[in-house]
Protein backbone atom coordinates (compact mmCIF):
# COMPACT_ATOMS: atom_id res chain seq x y z
CA UNK A 1 0.00 0.00 0.00
CA UNK A 2 0.75 3.57 -0.97
CA UNK A 3 1.52 4.98 2.12
CA UNK A 4 2.17 8.82 1.17
CA UNK A 5 -1.62 8.16 -0.28
CA UNK A 6 -2.78 7.34 2.91
CA UNK A 7 -1.16 10.16 4.97
CA UNK A 8 -2.18 12.56 2.53
CA UNK A 9 -5.80 10.99 2.47
CA UNK A 10 -5.74 11.20 6.28
CA UNK A 11 -4.80 14.72 6.00
CA UNK A 12 -8.42 15.36 3.67
CA UNK A 13 -6.93 15.71 0.32
CA UNK A 14 -10.05 13.86 -1.39
CA UNK A 15 -7.96 12.90 -5.25
CA UNK A 16 -5.23 11.45 -3.12
CA UNK A 17 -8.43 9.06 -1.26
CA UNK A 18 -9.86 8.43 -4.80
CA UNK A 19 -6.38 6.69 -6.02
CA UNK A 20 -6.60 5.13 -2.79
CA UNK A 21 -10.07 3.61 -3.23
CA UNK A 22 -9.14 3.02 -6.95
CA UNK A 23 -6.09 0.77 -5.88
CA UNK A 24 -8.23 -0.96 -2.96
CA UNK A 25 -11.85 -1.09 -4.42
CA UNK A 26 -11.50 -3.97 -6.37
CA UNK A 27 -9.90 -6.50 -3.68
CA UNK A 28 -12.69 -4.85 -0.81
CA UNK A 29 -15.22 -5.56 -2.95
CA UNK A 30 -14.04 -9.26 -4.01
CA UNK A 31 -13.97 -9.98 -0.25
CA UNK A 32 -17.40 -8.60 0.40
CA UNK A 33 -18.71 -10.51 -2.68
CA UNK A 34 -17.61 -13.72 -0.84
CA UNK A 35 -18.89 -12.85 2.54
CA UNK A 36 -22.18 -11.24 1.34
CA UNK A 37 -22.78 -13.86 -1.87
CA UNK A 38 -24.45 -11.35 -3.16
CA UNK A 39 -23.67 -8.83 -5.92
CA UNK A 40 -25.77 -5.64 -5.38
CA UNK A 41 -25.13 -6.29 -1.06
CA UNK A 42 -21.73 -6.45 -2.01
CA UNK A 43 -21.14 -3.65 -3.64
CA UNK A 44 -23.55 -1.52 -1.43
CA UNK A 45 -20.93 -2.45 1.57
CA UNK A 46 -18.04 -1.64 -0.39
CA UNK A 47 -19.65 1.73 -0.98
CA UNK A 48 -20.18 2.03 2.59
CA UNK A 49 -16.85 0.57 3.60
CA UNK A 50 -14.99 3.20 1.27
CA UNK A 51 -16.78 5.76 3.34
CA UNK A 52 -16.10 5.06 6.63
CA UNK A 53 -12.79 4.59 5.69
CA UNK A 54 -12.24 8.21 4.30
CA UNK A 55 -14.26 9.28 7.64
CA UNK A 56 -11.98 7.65 10.02
CA UNK A 57 -9.01 7.84 8.42
CA UNK A 58 -7.84 10.26 10.56
CA UNK A 59 -7.82 7.87 13.24
CA UNK A 60 -5.54 5.34 11.86
CA UNK A 61 -2.33 5.99 13.70
CA UNK A 62 -0.04 4.08 11.25
CA UNK A 63 -0.67 4.13 7.95
CA UNK A 64 1.30 0.96 7.40
CA UNK A 65 -1.67 -0.87 8.78
CA UNK A 66 -3.87 0.80 6.24
CA UNK A 67 -4.50 -3.01 4.98
CA UNK A 68 -5.60 -4.84 8.26
CA UNK A 69 -7.74 -1.56 9.04
CA UNK A 70 -9.48 -1.33 6.01
CA UNK A 71 -10.75 -4.83 6.48
CA UNK A 72 -11.90 -4.76 9.62
CA UNK A 73 -14.10 -1.51 7.95
CA UNK A 74 -15.39 -3.63 5.06
CA UNK A 75 -16.47 -6.50 7.59
CA UNK A 76 -18.40 -4.18 9.57
CA UNK A 77 -19.64 -2.48 6.49
CA UNK A 78 -20.68 -6.27 5.82
CA UNK A 79 -22.59 -6.58 8.71
CA UNK A 80 -24.78 -3.34 8.33
CA UNK A 81 -25.37 -4.53 4.83
CA UNK A 82 -26.55 -8.21 5.95
CA UNK A 83 -28.80 -6.70 8.81
CA UNK A 84 -30.42 -3.96 6.50
CA UNK A 85 -31.81 -6.39 3.76
CA UNK A 86 -32.29 -10.31 5.00
CA UNK A 87 -34.04 -10.72 2.22
CA UNK A 88 -31.25 -12.48 0.81
CA UNK A 89 -30.97 -12.85 -3.00
CA UNK A 90 -29.35 -15.69 -3.79
CA UNK A 91 -27.29 -15.63 -7.13
CA UNK A 92 -26.81 -19.68 -7.25
CA UNK A 93 -25.53 -20.45 -10.66
CA UNK A 94 -26.95 -23.90 -11.77
CA UNK A 95 -24.92 -25.00 -14.50
CA UNK A 96 -27.48 -26.90 -17.36
CA UNK A 97 -27.39 -30.84 -17.42
CA UNK A 98 -25.23 -31.25 -20.72
CA UNK A 99 -22.35 -29.59 -18.85
CA UNK A 100 -21.99 -32.74 -16.11
CA UNK A 101 -20.06 -34.18 -18.19
CA UNK A 102 -18.83 -37.15 -15.86
CA UNK A 103 -18.98 -38.12 -12.66
CA UNK A 104 -16.61 -35.68 -11.34
CA UNK A 105 -18.05 -32.30 -12.95
CA UNK A 106 -21.63 -33.70 -10.86
CA UNK A 107 -19.39 -33.86 -8.24
CA UNK A 108 -18.18 -30.51 -8.54
CA UNK A 109 -21.82 -28.96 -9.24
CA UNK A 110 -22.66 -30.65 -5.86
CA UNK A 111 -19.92 -29.46 -3.97
CA UNK A 112 -20.41 -26.07 -5.17
CA UNK A 113 -24.39 -25.81 -4.41
CA UNK A 114 -23.64 -27.15 -0.78
CA UNK A 115 -20.94 -25.24 -0.38
CA UNK A 116 -23.20 -22.43 -1.00
CA UNK A 117 -25.65 -23.59 1.46
CA UNK A 118 -23.23 -24.52 4.17
CA UNK A 119 -21.44 -20.84 4.13
CA UNK A 120 -24.87 -19.02 3.78
CA UNK A 121 -25.99 -20.88 7.09
CA UNK A 122 -22.43 -18.77 8.96
CA UNK A 123 -22.84 -15.80 10.49
CA UNK A 124 -21.02 -12.69 9.06
CA UNK A 125 -18.14 -13.32 11.38
CA UNK A 126 -17.93 -16.98 10.64
CA UNK A 127 -17.74 -16.02 6.57
CA UNK A 128 -15.45 -13.24 6.94
CA UNK A 129 -12.61 -15.62 8.97
CA UNK A 130 -12.91 -18.27 6.48
CA UNK A 131 -12.80 -15.27 3.27
CA UNK A 132 -9.78 -13.65 4.97
CA UNK A 133 -7.72 -16.72 5.53
CA UNK A 134 -9.11 -19.17 2.41
CA UNK A 135 -9.27 -16.65 0.25
CA UNK A 136 -6.37 -13.86 0.68
CA UNK A 137 -4.18 -16.30 1.98
CA UNK A 138 -4.15 -14.00 5.45
CA UNK A 139 -2.41 -15.66 8.62
CA UNK A 140 -4.94 -16.47 11.26
CA UNK A 141 -2.59 -13.72 13.39
CA UNK A 142 -3.28 -11.15 10.61
CA UNK A 143 -7.16 -12.12 10.42
CA UNK A 144 -7.30 -11.40 14.37
CA UNK A 145 -5.67 -8.18 13.67
CA UNK A 146 -7.55 -7.51 11.09
CA UNK A 147 -10.61 -8.23 12.81
CA UNK A 148 -9.96 -7.01 15.79
CA UNK A 149 -11.04 -10.41 17.80
CA UNK A 150 -7.99 -12.68 19.53
CA UNK A 151 -6.02 -15.23 17.22
CA UNK A 152 -8.01 -17.78 19.56
CA UNK A 153 -11.38 -16.48 18.49
CA UNK A 154 -10.20 -16.72 14.94
CA UNK A 155 -9.11 -20.31 15.12
CA UNK A 156 -12.69 -21.43 17.17
CA UNK A 157 -15.06 -19.38 14.35
CA UNK A 158 -12.91 -21.02 11.62
CA UNK A 159 -12.40 -24.48 12.58
CA UNK A 160 -16.76 -23.79 13.26
CA UNK A 161 -16.96 -22.39 10.22
CA UNK A 162 -15.10 -25.72 8.41
CA UNK A 163 -17.26 -27.48 10.15
CA UNK A 164 -20.06 -26.44 9.48
CA UNK A 165 -18.80 -26.31 5.28
CA UNK A 166 -17.68 -30.05 5.89
CA UNK A 167 -21.41 -31.10 7.45
CA UNK A 168 -22.83 -29.41 4.41
CA UNK A 169 -20.35 -31.52 1.79
CA UNK A 170 -21.07 -34.93 3.61
CA UNK A 171 -24.97 -34.37 3.86
CA UNK A 172 -25.39 -34.84 0.42
CA UNK A 173 -24.31 -37.96 -1.43
CA UNK A 174 -27.12 -37.72 -3.51
CA UNK A 175 -27.76 -37.06 -7.18
CA UNK A 176 -27.57 -33.50 -8.26
CA UNK A 177 -30.75 -31.73 -8.53
CA UNK A 178 -31.38 -28.43 -10.36
CA UNK A 179 -33.34 -26.53 -8.21
CA UNK A 180 -33.39 -22.26 -6.93
CA UNK A 181 -32.17 -21.76 -3.26
CA UNK A 182 -34.71 -19.33 -1.47
CA UNK B 1 -13.76 -36.45 3.83
CA UNK B 2 -10.35 -35.28 4.02
CA UNK B 3 -9.60 -31.94 5.77
CA UNK B 4 -7.28 -31.28 2.66
CA UNK B 5 -9.70 -31.94 0.38
CA UNK B 6 -12.28 -29.79 2.21
CA UNK B 7 -9.75 -26.89 1.95
CA UNK B 8 -9.06 -27.59 -1.17
CA UNK B 9 -12.71 -27.32 -2.56
CA UNK B 10 -13.34 -23.89 -0.45
CA UNK B 11 -10.42 -22.63 -1.94
CA UNK B 12 -11.73 -23.65 -5.22
CA UNK B 13 -14.96 -22.47 -4.45
CA UNK B 14 -13.90 -19.14 -3.34
CA UNK B 15 -12.62 -18.38 -6.40
CA UNK B 16 -15.57 -18.01 -8.21
CA UNK B 17 -17.05 -14.92 -7.47
CA UNK B 18 -16.85 -10.53 -8.57
CA UNK B 19 -12.89 -9.53 -8.93
CA UNK B 20 -13.36 -6.12 -10.12
CA UNK B 21 -15.40 -3.38 -8.41
CA UNK B 22 -18.00 -1.55 -10.76
CA UNK B 23 -16.98 2.40 -11.69
CA UNK B 24 -20.25 3.40 -10.10
CA UNK B 25 -19.40 2.34 -6.67
CA UNK B 26 -16.34 4.85 -6.80
CA UNK B 27 -18.64 7.43 -8.70
CA UNK B 28 -20.66 7.07 -5.92
CA UNK B 29 -18.18 7.10 -3.46
CA UNK B 30 -16.70 10.21 -4.99
CA UNK B 31 -20.50 12.02 -4.65
CA UNK B 32 -20.57 11.46 -1.09
CA UNK B 33 -16.94 12.26 -0.07
CA UNK B 34 -18.04 16.31 0.23
CA UNK B 35 -20.84 15.30 2.70
CA UNK B 36 -18.74 13.34 4.66
CA UNK B 37 -16.97 14.34 7.56
CA UNK B 38 -13.85 13.01 8.68
CA UNK B 39 -13.60 12.34 12.29
CA UNK B 40 -11.05 14.31 14.23
CA UNK B 41 -8.85 12.02 15.88
CA UNK B 42 -5.96 12.20 18.65
CA UNK B 43 -2.60 11.39 17.12
CA UNK B 44 -0.21 9.21 19.63
CA UNK B 45 3.42 11.24 21.00
CA UNK B 46 5.12 12.38 17.92
CA UNK B 47 8.25 10.70 17.99
CA UNK B 48 11.55 11.82 17.07
CA UNK B 49 14.30 9.86 16.35
CA UNK B 50 16.92 9.71 18.70
CA UNK B 51 19.66 12.82 17.21
CA UNK B 52 23.12 11.07 16.57
CA UNK B 53 26.63 12.42 18.19
CA UNK B 54 26.68 14.82 15.28
CA UNK B 55 23.75 16.30 15.33
CA UNK B 56 24.00 16.69 19.32
CA UNK B 57 27.41 18.35 18.81
CA UNK B 58 25.55 20.56 15.70
CA UNK B 59 22.44 21.76 17.68
CA UNK B 60 24.82 22.26 20.94
CA UNK B 61 26.79 24.78 18.91
CA UNK B 62 24.43 26.52 17.02
CA UNK B 63 22.67 27.10 20.57
CA UNK B 64 26.04 28.66 21.46
CA UNK B 65 25.75 31.28 18.57
CA UNK B 66 22.03 32.09 19.63
CA UNK B 67 22.71 32.64 23.12
CA UNK B 68 26.11 34.85 22.18
CA UNK B 69 24.24 36.94 19.65
CA UNK B 70 20.99 37.09 22.19
CA UNK B 71 23.34 37.99 25.32
CA UNK B 72 25.33 40.13 23.12
CA UNK B 73 21.90 42.56 22.65
CA UNK B 74 21.41 42.52 25.84
CA UNK B 75 24.69 43.89 27.19
CA UNK B 76 25.15 46.68 24.60
CA UNK B 77 21.96 47.58 25.58
CA UNK B 78 19.97 49.55 22.41
CA UNK B 79 22.38 49.36 20.31
CA UNK B 80 21.67 47.99 17.13
CA UNK B 81 24.22 45.96 15.11
CA UNK B 82 25.32 47.26 12.38
CA UNK B 83 24.51 50.69 12.70
CA UNK B 84 22.29 53.73 14.62
CA UNK B 85 19.99 52.98 17.07
CA UNK B 86 16.18 53.71 15.90
CA UNK B 87 14.95 56.18 17.80
CA UNK B 88 11.66 54.87 18.05
CA UNK B 89 11.39 52.71 21.14
CA UNK B 90 10.79 49.09 20.23
CA UNK B 91 7.75 47.41 21.73
CA UNK B 92 8.50 44.66 24.05
CA UNK B 93 6.59 41.91 24.19
CA UNK B 94 3.44 42.05 26.59
CA UNK B 95 3.82 40.28 29.59
CA UNK B 96 -0.21 39.75 29.77
CA UNK B 97 -0.54 38.93 26.25
CA UNK B 98 -3.76 37.61 25.59
CA UNK B 99 -3.91 33.42 25.32
CA UNK B 100 -3.81 31.82 22.00
CA UNK B 101 -6.20 29.23 20.45
CA UNK B 102 -5.31 26.30 21.04
CA UNK B 103 -4.28 25.13 17.48
CA UNK B 104 -2.35 21.72 16.97
CA UNK B 105 0.79 23.90 17.93
CA UNK B 106 4.03 21.69 18.35
CA UNK B 107 5.47 23.97 21.10
CA UNK B 108 2.52 25.44 23.57
CA UNK B 109 4.28 28.02 26.25
CA UNK B 110 1.65 30.26 27.58
CA UNK B 111 -2.23 30.18 28.48
CA UNK B 112 -4.45 29.14 25.77
CA UNK B 113 -8.59 29.08 24.84
CA UNK B 114 -9.32 25.30 24.47
CA UNK B 115 -11.71 25.15 21.38
CA UNK B 116 -13.51 21.56 20.54
CA UNK B 117 -17.11 22.53 20.76
CA UNK B 118 -17.60 24.03 24.20
CA UNK B 119 -19.09 26.64 24.84
CA UNK B 120 -18.13 28.62 27.60
CA UNK B 121 -14.67 30.05 27.81
CA UNK B 122 -11.80 27.40 29.19
CA UNK B 123 -8.20 28.33 29.39
CA UNK B 124 -5.35 26.69 30.48
CA UNK B 125 -1.62 27.57 30.92
CA UNK B 126 0.68 25.07 29.46
CA UNK B 127 4.70 25.33 30.34
CA UNK B 128 7.28 24.85 27.58
CA UNK B 129 7.99 21.47 25.92
CA UNK B 130 4.29 20.66 25.41
CA UNK B 131 2.17 20.58 22.54
CA UNK B 132 -1.33 20.15 21.22
CA UNK B 133 -3.36 18.15 19.27
CA UNK B 134 -5.68 19.86 17.63
CA UNK B 135 -7.79 22.11 19.38
CA UNK B 136 -8.27 20.14 22.48
CA UNK B 137 -5.67 18.25 23.52
CA UNK B 138 -2.44 19.50 25.26
CA UNK B 139 0.06 17.00 25.31
CA UNK B 140 3.54 16.16 28.09
CA UNK B 141 6.74 16.62 27.36
CA UNK B 142 6.93 12.71 26.28
CA UNK B 143 4.30 13.05 23.92
CA UNK B 144 0.75 11.36 24.72
CA UNK B 145 1.63 7.64 23.45
CA UNK B 146 2.63 4.92 26.34
CA UNK B 147 4.85 3.91 27.93
CA UNK B 148 5.45 7.21 29.37
CA UNK B 149 2.99 9.89 27.89
CA UNK B 150 0.63 11.69 28.89
CA UNK B 151 -2.34 14.89 28.17
CA UNK B 152 -4.95 16.52 29.05
CA UNK B 153 -7.96 16.50 26.76
CA UNK B 154 -11.26 18.93 27.10
CA UNK B 155 -14.45 18.14 25.54
CA UNK B 156 -18.03 18.51 25.82
CA UNK B 157 -19.64 14.59 26.35
CA UNK B 158 -22.67 12.92 27.48
CA UNK B 159 -22.30 9.58 25.85
CA UNK B 160 -20.74 6.56 26.61
CA UNK B 161 -19.90 3.82 24.13
CA UNK B 162 -21.79 0.93 25.21
CA UNK B 163 -19.10 -1.53 24.38
CA UNK B 164 -15.67 0.25 24.23
CA UNK B 165 -14.18 -2.36 21.82
CA UNK B 166 -17.24 -2.82 19.57
CA UNK B 167 -18.22 0.46 18.16
CA UNK B 168 -21.53 -1.34 16.00
CA UNK B 169 -23.14 -1.81 19.20
CA UNK B 170 -23.67 1.74 19.76
CA UNK B 171 -23.71 4.60 22.65
CA UNK B 172 -25.80 4.43 25.44
CA UNK B 173 -28.29 7.43 26.02
CA UNK B 174 -27.08 11.31 26.94
CA UNK B 175 -26.73 12.07 30.45
CA UNK B 176 -27.96 15.34 31.56
CA UNK B 177 -26.33 16.14 34.39
CA UNK B 178 -22.49 15.83 36.13
CA UNK B 179 -23.63 13.55 39.01
CA UNK B 180 -25.05 11.20 36.28
CA UNK B 181 -22.58 11.06 33.56
CA UNK B 182 -19.75 10.54 36.41
CA UNK B 183 -22.13 7.78 37.73
CA UNK B 184 -22.61 5.95 34.00
CA UNK B 185 -19.27 6.02 33.54
CA UNK B 186 -18.35 4.92 37.06
CA UNK B 187 -20.51 1.98 36.42
CA UNK B 188 -19.93 0.93 32.87
CA UNK B 189 -18.81 -2.71 32.30
CA UNK B 190 -16.45 -1.92 29.79
CA UNK B 191 -13.75 -0.60 32.20
CA UNK B 192 -12.54 -0.42 35.78
CA UNK B 193 -13.40 2.65 37.51
CA UNK B 194 -13.61 4.33 40.81
CA UNK B 195 -16.19 5.45 42.44
CA UNK B 196 -17.16 9.30 41.52
CA UNK B 197 -15.80 12.08 44.46
CA UNK B 198 -16.61 15.72 44.11
CA UNK B 199 -13.64 17.98 42.37
CA UNK B 200 -13.69 21.92 42.18
CA UNK B 201 -12.16 23.41 39.07
CA UNK B 202 -11.35 26.73 38.96
CA UNK B 203 -14.57 27.41 41.96
CA UNK B 204 -17.04 24.97 39.75
CA UNK B 205 -17.58 21.72 41.52
CA UNK B 206 -17.75 18.69 39.62
CA UNK B 207 -17.22 14.78 39.76
CA UNK B 208 -13.99 13.05 39.34
CA UNK B 209 -13.91 9.35 37.96
CA UNK B 210 -10.62 7.49 37.55
CA UNK B 211 -10.98 5.26 34.92
CA UNK B 212 -8.81 2.34 33.64
CA UNK B 213 -8.50 0.11 30.56
CA UNK B 214 -8.08 -3.26 31.98
CA UNK B 215 -4.57 -4.99 31.29
CA UNK B 216 -6.53 -7.82 29.39
CA UNK B 217 -8.04 -5.92 26.94
CA UNK B 218 -7.56 -6.69 23.56
CA UNK B 219 -7.76 -3.52 21.54
CA UNK B 220 -8.26 -4.00 17.68
CA UNK B 221 -6.36 -2.94 14.68
CA UNK B 222 -8.06 0.53 14.85
CA UNK B 223 -6.11 1.43 17.98
CA UNK B 224 -9.94 2.59 19.66
CA UNK B 225 -11.14 1.78 22.98
CA UNK B 226 -14.07 3.82 22.85
CA UNK B 227 -15.06 6.36 25.86
CA UNK B 228 -17.41 9.00 24.44
CA UNK B 229 -19.28 9.45 21.53
CA UNK B 230 -21.80 11.59 20.05
CA UNK B 231 -24.58 11.71 17.08
CA UNK B 232 -22.13 14.11 14.67
CA UNK B 233 -19.65 10.96 14.97
CA UNK B 234 -16.94 12.45 17.20
CA UNK B 235 -15.07 9.77 19.51
CA UNK B 236 -12.83 10.17 22.57
CA UNK B 237 -11.05 6.88 23.13
CA UNK B 238 -7.76 5.30 24.55
CA UNK B 239 -5.60 3.67 23.54
CA UNK B 240 -3.63 1.05 25.45
CA UNK B 241 -4.34 -1.38 28.92
CA UNK B 242 -3.53 -0.02 31.65
CA UNK B 243 -3.85 3.45 30.30
CA UNK B 244 -5.20 5.89 33.27
CA UNK B 245 -7.93 8.66 33.12
CA UNK B 246 -9.05 11.01 35.35
CA UNK B 247 -12.47 12.20 34.35
CA UNK B 248 -12.89 15.59 35.69
CA UNK B 249 -16.48 16.28 34.41
CA UNK B 250 -18.06 19.79 35.18
CA UNK B 251 -21.31 21.93 34.14
CA UNK B 252 -20.00 25.06 32.14
CA UNK B 253 -22.51 27.16 30.32
CA UNK B 254 -25.38 24.23 31.14
CA UNK B 255 -22.50 21.75 28.88
CA UNK B 256 -21.18 19.24 30.27
CA UNK B 257 -17.87 19.38 29.90
CA UNK B 258 -15.12 16.60 30.86
CA UNK B 259 -11.63 17.02 31.32
CA UNK B 260 -9.89 14.33 31.23
CA UNK B 261 -5.97 13.81 32.47
CA UNK B 262 -4.56 10.48 30.89
CA UNK B 263 -1.52 8.63 31.57
CA UNK B 264 0.12 5.14 31.73
CA UNK B 265 1.89 3.38 34.42
CA UNK B 266 5.59 4.06 32.91
CA UNK B 267 4.37 7.74 33.15
CA UNK B 268 7.31 9.70 35.56
CA UNK B 269 6.25 10.91 38.99
CA UNK B 270 7.50 14.53 37.88
CA UNK B 271 5.60 14.60 34.70
CA UNK B 272 2.55 13.54 36.85
CA UNK B 273 3.11 16.60 38.62
CA UNK B 274 3.55 18.52 35.77
CA UNK B 275 0.16 17.61 34.51
CA UNK B 276 -1.59 18.72 37.88
CA UNK B 277 0.05 21.78 37.89
CA UNK B 278 -1.32 22.52 34.50
CA UNK B 279 -4.81 21.08 35.72
CA UNK B 280 -4.83 23.24 38.19
CA UNK B 281 -3.81 26.36 35.83
CA UNK B 282 -7.45 25.54 34.09
CA UNK B 283 -9.92 28.88 34.25
CA UNK B 284 -12.89 28.80 33.19
CA UNK B 285 -15.22 31.97 32.44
Amino acid sequence: MDTELVTRAQRGDEEAFMSLAAAVGDRLHAVSHRILRDTDLAEDATQQALLAIWRDLPQLRDPARFDAWSYRLLVRACYAESRRNRQWAPNLRILPTDEMAGPDALSSVVDRDQLERGFRRLSIDHRAVVVLHHYLDMPLESVAEALGVPVGTVRSRLLHAMRGLRAALDADARPARQEAVR
Amino acid sequence: MSTDRETRLVRSWLEEGATVLPDRVLDAVRDELPATRQRRSVWPARRFPRMNRLSQVAVAIAAVIVVAVVGSRFLLGNTSVGGQGSAAPSVPPSPTASPQLLNDQGNLDGRYIIGSGITGRVTVAVPAGWSAGGDWVVRGPNGNAAPAGMAIRFYPATQLYKNPLRESDGLEPPETTVGALANAIATHRGWTATAPTDVTIDGLVGKVVHVTIPLDTVIGSDGKFLLFGDANGDQVWGFTPGQVFDMNIVGVDGQLVVIEAFHYPGTSASDLAAQQTVLDSIEID
